[in-house]
């Protein structure tokens, strides 16, 4: 069972810290998507407030994972640009949690946990085990990645999210494969990092009742 | 955000420390190690149980069977980073692509070449090659191997997001490895005609275009692995 306690508290406290200053505001102004010849999306203007949620929609192939990599810098916008209070350079403000979670079947959770702290340069971060513990994935912390489930999997790529404060949050079809409890905590992940002071953009088919906007994307 | 200062070397460690357990969990080395010796065992039956001659074929064989074991073991330096979401978290680290570039081919050439470079001049003796040219033998693949990591890596990186991409890196790679191979292997057969002798000559080409490869590749690796993303 997942300790929702945890994210409202020693979650909340350590994002507040490290996202303290001038409230942020992503922008995002005339981007235009094209993949070959086709015009994916094009004149697209949205903007996210410090504490906001953006749910994004659209039917299969309208853009909605090419807008998330856009905002990261994972992919080139056609035209337009992205900015976080006037900055363009959003790599290293992002967390990206895509279909492909990034993680190593031969390494186990707590490995994973260790490193991805150290990767980011988290010097505030929680705990491993502790993180590991609240995410229910305490039993599984010395067991290979790749003999956990695929809901397993999707919880410990969410937990990556908290390795290190970084205000955007753009998460891909989040509840993918997760039973009511994770989708239980994907809801707390999100509603702590808005309160925090962080934003949150995610793309899902489902409705997302946290959202406090959304943007509906045509295919 | 805090805006605290990004220290480099703890990414570039962790990244490091965690690349070489990848490497070394993912069983990579037992193929490459096995494909060295076997292609040692199979050159008998292929050009005749001579001693004579098989020494003086063992510079050009060990040369060109070293550079087949980077060449294999680089098939999937990238690709699986590319397939699993790997890549696109590389390109989210705290620190620019070119340095993760380096801390993974840093554990690429410690968890898989570096026992391969101790494997070959041992494989030499099975070619008749003098026990005091094992240390000539050692140096000049030394040399030479950091070059031929890093001009595969690009090939590696130029190929990542293709469908059997390993052709594709041979064909891209092998014309950049002709000087590799020319300055090798000559510098070898100089130095097994005078054994416990060194070319150093051939030593300082090598390290040169070692050198050359290790400032100049990391950019076009970084460059083309963005590229493959897109």
């Amino acid at each position: 069972m997942v300790n929702t306690e945890y994210f409202s508290g020693a979650y909340a406290d350590f994002s507040r810290a490290a996202m303290s200053g001038d409230a942020l505001c992503l922008r995002a102004d005339n981007l235009a998507c094209v993949r070959g010849l086709r015009v994916v999306f094009a004149d697209l203007n949205f903007a996210v407030a410090a504490g906001g949620i953006l749910h994004v929609s659209g039917a299969n192939g309208a853009g909605k994972t090419s807008l998330l990599r856009m905002i990261c810098g994972l992919l080139a916008p056609a035209a337009g640009h992205i900015s976080l209070s006037g900055n363009t350079a959003l790599a290293r403000q992002s967390h990206y949690l895509g279909h492909a979670d990034g993680l190593k079947n031969t390494l186990t959770p707590r490995e994973t946990m260790i490193y991805e702290s150290r990767l980011m340069a988290a010097h505030e971060a929680c705990a491993p085990e502790d993180l590991l513990a609240h995410i229910g994935l305490a039993k599984q912390a010395d067991q290979r990645v790749g003999t956990l489930s695929a809901g397993q999997r999707r919880r410990l790529a969410l937990s990556r999210l908290l390795a290190a404060p970084r205000p955007i949050w753009l998460m891909d079809e989040p509840y993918t494969a997760l039973d009511t409890a994770g989708r239980d905590l994907v809801d707390t992940l999100m509603r702590c990092h808005a309160e925090a002071g962080g934003m949150v953009v995610l793309a899902a088919h489902e409705a997302v009742p946290l959202a406090d906007a959304q943007l509906v994307l045509d295919a | 955000m805090t805006g605290r200062p990004i220290a480099m070397w703890p990414i570039l460690r962790a990244l490091f420390a965690r690349e070489l357990r990848l490497v070394l969990r993912g069983g990579h080395l037992l193929p490459v190690l096995a494909f060295v010796f076997i292609c040692v065992m199979l050159m008998p039956f292929g050009l005749g149980p001579e001693l004579s001659l098989l020494q003086r074929l063992a510079p050009g064989l060990l040369w060109v069977i070293m550079l087949m074991a980077v060449l294999l073991s680089l098939d999937r330096m990238f690709q699986a980073d590319f397939e699993d979401g790997g890549l696109d978290q590389l390109l989210l680290l705290p620190i620019a692509l070119e340095g993760a570039v380096i801390a993974k081919i840093c554990a690429h050439f410690v968890g898989i070449l570096l026992p391969v470079l101790a494997a070959i001049p041992l494989a030499g003796l099975l070619l008749n090659i003098h026990p005091d040219a094992v240390l000539p033998v050692l140096a000049t693949l030394l040399a030479g191997a950091p070059a031929l990591v890093m001009l595969g890596a690009i090939g590696a990186a130029l190929a990542v997001g293709v469908r059997r991409a390993g052709l594709l890196t041979v064909l891209i790679v092998t014309p950049l490895y002709v000087p590799v191979l020319v300055f090798g292997a000559g510098g070898l057969a100089r130095a097994l005609a005078a054994p416990g002798m060194l070319d150093v000559g051939a030593l300082g080409v090598l390290g040169l275009i070692s050198m050359a490869s290790l400032f100049l590749a990391p950019p076009a690796i970084a460059a083309a692995l963005r590229a493959g993303l897109r």
